[in-house]
């Protein structure tokens, strides 16, 4: 007998048990596929160059060259849009894959080694849970200057502890399963348990709750852009697209921003509902 | 262990967590690129003189521990040092705005404990149609970030109908009622649409309790049921859940003051970090993150006061 066999069957994320999330979560996944496709051709998508302006048609209505009108400066606003999808979904998968990176592994240490290990991992992540996000990103921005880079890396750090947290808890669980006792037995050592055996079992709880923590992230990020302190104009992204219509909203065009607006609220409605869909079917 | 022993635990721990993030605050400084005077000027050129000044009041010559001690003692005693851009003393620059921030985070929050738990209420006890599109609206609600409700409602109110003023604070509780029940509704939003969402949920299950169905099995008039056994059993995981997001608020103001050009802590966080104000900008954050811990460690307590079930002192960090 050896030590994979042990391991319960069945619990790894397969297209069998996929259509499980419901027609709210399976109308969410194809919202985010589109999204994602969308950012992955941007290129190909746009009628217009993102940045180029055309000072003699400011603040066009939709007509047929230009789909949904343009920005202050003549700028095509379908194409800002398209373009603006991959800096405002990439910035936050960066910022869950980071999440991950450091929280999984976190996890594992706290669960694994328990006493002392856990107890200091488990204060330090206490003391960070407590630094609300966006307010550690601003501090950080205000060291490193502001960019994508500093937002993301920040954003990274302040949203970990609620998916090392989770993902603890779980290993726990996870540790005491008699499966894991025989493998010890059976002298594997810790580090190939855990990356064989525990961390597969895990996965399935790890997509759910990055999946919930894309939306939270992205709404923390397109608000640093919208303060400035994020993505930087010109380029465009959608957080940045809000903030830049928001000086022409007074003057009577709000259509920019609530555009990119209503982009960012669809993206992060189908990552929540998505990632509730999932974190539930991994409860039952 | 009794309530006092909790209590005094719980406070000892707020002791240790606020020690901790004012170490992050006063350290970051040197983790920053560039030398912590370079990171504190923000790399202005400035007369050598007044570097010295600076040095000298930062302490950069003597040890790390006794600069962080000597900081948080001035924190202690309201002192957060002199700004960088105004030479002037940070508390003094900070003290008119706090009214400002308090005003708006206190009207989100009573819009969130009023608008989020009635909509529960009535999504829970008014089951097909209505509960259908509460569920639709607050889901929505929830994802929707402060700053494009403001764009929306800006375009609504002040736009279309020109109801609202959409900039600035006013003068006169009336008037400064008024221009901040825009930023307050858009603070609020995500709060009462999630706010609403669990009071659905913790009032759907109390309906689904036996002790429930025993009431009305004794003839008990429908209303006094709702009000006796499933609204005050429900009010436990409610208060909980609403604290933390009124908690949440405090942070979000930061957002939500830019939108709308008001003049309080967190626009002058942003205004701050522009300049390079690194004092100012330790200060705000300091005394935002304080404030945030302190309301999450109240919530904490009054959950333990309120429900006399919960074993305190049990198996909890």
């Amino acid at each position: 007998m050896t030590g994979v066999s042990i391991a319960p069957a069945g619990r790894r994320l397969g297209f069998a048990r996929l259509p499980r999330i419901g027609p709210v979560g399976v109308v969410s996944a194809i919202v985010i596929v589109v999204l994602a496709l969308v950012a992955i051709f941007a290129p190909l998508l746009t009628p217009h160059d993102p940045n180029a302006i055309d000072l003699l048609h400011p603040f066009a209505g939709p007509s047929s060259t230009h789909l949904l009108g343009t920005d202050d400066t003549g700028r095509d606003l379908f194409s800002r849009l398209v373009a603006g999808s991959r800096t405002s979904l990439v910035g936050p998968l960066i910022v869950v894959l980071i999440e991950v990176a450091l929280g999984v592994p976190i996890a594992l240490l706290a669960a694994w080694r328990g006493g002392v290990v856990d107890g200091v991992l488990s204060r330090v992540l206490d003391v960070i849970f407590a630094f609300p996000g966006i307010l550690l990103a601003i501090l950080v921005i205000a060291f490193f200057g502001a960019g994508l880079r500093s937002a993301v890396i920040a954003l990274a750090i302040a949203h970990m502890p609620y998916l090392a947290r989770v993902t603890r808890g779980a290993a726990i669980r996870e540790r005491r399963l008699a499966y894991v006792a025989a493998l010890e037995v059976q002298g594997f050592s810790a580090v190939r348990i855990c990356a064989r055996h525990l961390v597969p079992n895990l996965v399935p709880l790890i997509v759910a709750q990055a999946t919930v923590s894309f939306g939270y992230v992205m709404i923390d990020l397109a608000g640093l852009s919208f303060l400035g302190l994020g993505v930087q104009p010109p380029t465009a992204d959608w957080g940045v697209m809000v903030a830049a219509g928001e000086q022409n909203i007074l003057a009577g065009h709000p259509a920019q921003s609530l555009y990119a607006g209503a982009l960012i609220v669809v993206t992060v409605c189908a990552f929540t509902l998505l990632g509730e869909r999932l974190a539930d079917r991994k409860a039952t | 262990m009794g309530l006092g022993a909790f209590i005094a635990r719980r406070i000892a721990a707020l002791a240790a967590t606020l020690l901790a993030t004012s170490f992050i605050v006063f350290g970051a400084v040197y983790l920053a690129p560039g030398s912590p005077l370079d990171a504190v000027t923000g790399g202005r050129p400035l007369p050598p003189a007044t570097l010295a000044a600076i040095s000298h009041e930062y302490g950069f010559d003597r040890p790390f521990l006794e600069r962080y001690w000597d900081w948080l003692t001035g924190v202690l005693h309201g002192d957060f040092g002199r700004s960088i851009v105004f030479r002037q003393q940070v508390s003094q620059l900070i003290e008119p705005r706090i009214g400002t921030t308090v005003f708006l985070v206190v009207y989100a929050a009573v819009l969130i404990l009023l608008v989020g738990v009635a909509l529960g209420v009535v999504s829970a006890l008014r089951k097909g149609h209505t509960d259908t599109v509460i569920l639709g609206a607050t889901a929505v609600g929830t994802s929707t970030p402060s700053f494009v409700a403001a764009i929306v409602l800006i375009s609504i109110f002040t736009l279309q109908l020109g109801w609202l003023p959409a900039l600035g604070t006013g003068s006169g509780f009336s008037d400064e009622l008024r221009h901040m029940t825009m930023p307050a509704v858009a603070l609020a939003l995500s709060g009462v649409a999630y706010v609403a969402r669990l009071t659905r949920a913790a009032a759907n299950d109390e309906l689904r309790r036996e002790h429930v169905d025993t009431a009305r099995g004794r003839g008990i008039p429908e209303r006094l049921v709702i009000r006796r056994h499933v609204l005050r059993n429900a009010l436990i995981p409610i208060t909980t859940v609403a604290g933390l997001t009124i908690a949440s608020l405090i942070a979000g103001t930061v957002v939500v003051e830019n939108a709308f050009a008001l003049n309080g802590l967190g626009s002058y966080l942003v205004e701050a970090v522009g300049q390079k104000d690194i004092p100012v900008v330790q200060a705000i954050c300091l005394i935002l993150v304080a404030a945030f811990i302190v309301v999450n460690t109240i919530v904490d307590v009054l959950y333990a006061v309120i429900d006399p079930r919960i074993e305190i002192g049990g198996s909890g960090p």
